[in-house]
């Protein structure tokens, strides 16, 4: 996915965290081979170039898939895994649901608190230490050493999508515009599935953005208008 | 310490506690350092009007409620700023709650709270309520540096293996 994953576990067994850990980064490697459109051979890329037919799907994109449906059913149109110029891109599903995914093997794995981030999406369980929430901070639009807010987050997910850092690779579904009307939007919900794919969501929506998420699961919603 | 101010508009969702966690922080990097609570609708508590060190703010039930919409306004015409010198206005969109719409105005002045109004009230003051179980997001009235041992994570736009060596989550993850 190009991206960094970071883990923070505590209150853990060393070696039981270290076990998880690595099974959370196996599975975080397995969708990155998956879904990746850099891949000639990924699953995605032979989806793209219609060399898959449905039944020949794995189980893991039929997944995707369906949340992207979900979503584009959901949004009325605005949010749409097919690009403007007619290809594929399962990016604004994949990298939440795959975090997410990693953190429930963690969980599984019997870890009660860590802060995964993957790429700037996150998903927190328990605290840093007993009695004390996950401090998240939202990252500046325009500087990426600053933050403009700091959220508590004890059991939830945090994802934030934006134009500063990778240019324009959300649009709109509806128009196919990737000229967003806002430069960043973060969206706090219980799992980070849900949360990406909204925070991607309300980027393209705009000022209807907020409210629409929160009436589709969002715990929080932040938007930031351009300046 | 990183001192970067944010000067836009920024539209808030999400209860008397995440609304004013960003007013804060917006602000933060230069010399608030503070912690206060601002009213947790997550603890159980009733009280959005918590005490805070920065100036006078009070989210009481005095607030007139003019809202008996029972759908959520739009965000735009809600969030109107006004950015007058030092002072910002922030007006979250209406929040619906199972309880009633709900929605604030917070005005900073620089980094210190002026203002408090509840714009439209639900009608559950004074009764206890849990709006979310899962994740509760308040505000921290704290300076947040780059090196700060108070954050844990960075939530951001997807940054590529070659931008996180500049990003704050590296300098977070290296002081592990």
């Amino acid at each position: 996915m190009g991206t960094v994953v970071s883990i923070d576990v505590r209150n853990a067994d060393p070696a039981a965290a270290e076990a998880a850990v690595d099974a959370a980064f196996d599975l975080l490697r397995q969708a990155d081979a998956r879904f990746s459109p850099f891949r000639p051979d990924s699953e995605l890329s032979r989806l793209d170039r219609g060399e898959l037919a449905d039944d020949e799907l794995s189980d893991d994109m039929r997944e995707v898939l369906g949340i992207a449906e979900r979503a584009r059913a959901d949004s009325d149109g605005v949010f749409d895994i097919h690009t403007p110029d007619g290809r594929l891109d399962t990016n604004g599903v994949v990298k939440g649901w795959a975090a997410q995914r990693a953190a429930d093997r963690l969980a599984a794995a019997g870890l009660t608190d860590f802060c995964l981030n993957a790429g700037g999406d996150i998903v927190a369980r328990g605290g840093p230490e007993p009695g004390r929430p996950w401090q998240i901070a939202v990252r500046h639009p325009a500087d990426p050493m600053a933050v403009i807010a700091t959220l508590e987050v004890r059991d939830g997910a945090v994802a934030t999508s934006g134009t500063y850092e990778r240019g324009a690779h959300v649009w709109d579904g509806r128009t196919g515009s990737r000229d967003l009307p806002l430069v960043a939007a973060t969206v706090v919900a219980p799992d980070l599935t849900l949360a990406d794919v909204l925070a991607t969501t309300v980027l393209a929506m705009g000022e209807d953005g907020p409210a629409w998420a929160m009436a589709h699961g969002a715990t929080a919603v932040l938007a930031v208008p351009p300046a | 310490m990183s001192t970067t101010p944010w000067r836009g508009t920024l539209i808030f969702v999400g209860g008397v506690a995440a609304i004013a966690a960003t007013a804060v922080t917006r602000f933060a990097g230069a010399d608030s350092s503070a912690t206060t609570g601002l009213g947790t609708l997550g603890s159980g508590t009733t009280s959005s009007n918590g005490t805070h060190t920065g100036g006078s703010s009070s989210a009481n039930g005095s607030s007139s409620s003019t809202g008996s919409s029972g759908t959520a306004s739009n965000p735009a015409s809600a969030a109107q700023s006004g950015s007058t010198g030092g002072t910002v206005t922030v007006v979250g969109s209406t929040v619906q709650t199972p309880y009633g719409p709900l929605q604030l105005s917070v005005t900073f002045n620089g980094s210190k709270i002026q203002d408090v109004q509840a714009l439209q009230y639900p009608s559950w003051h004074g009764q206890s309520v849990r709006i979310n179980q899962y994740a509760i997001p308040q505000l921290t009235q704290e300076a947040v540096a780059a090196n700060s041992s108070n954050i844990n994570g960075i939530s951001g736009a997807t940054f590529t293996s070659e931008a996180y060596v500049q990003s704050l989550q590296a300098a977070i993850d290296s002081h592990k």
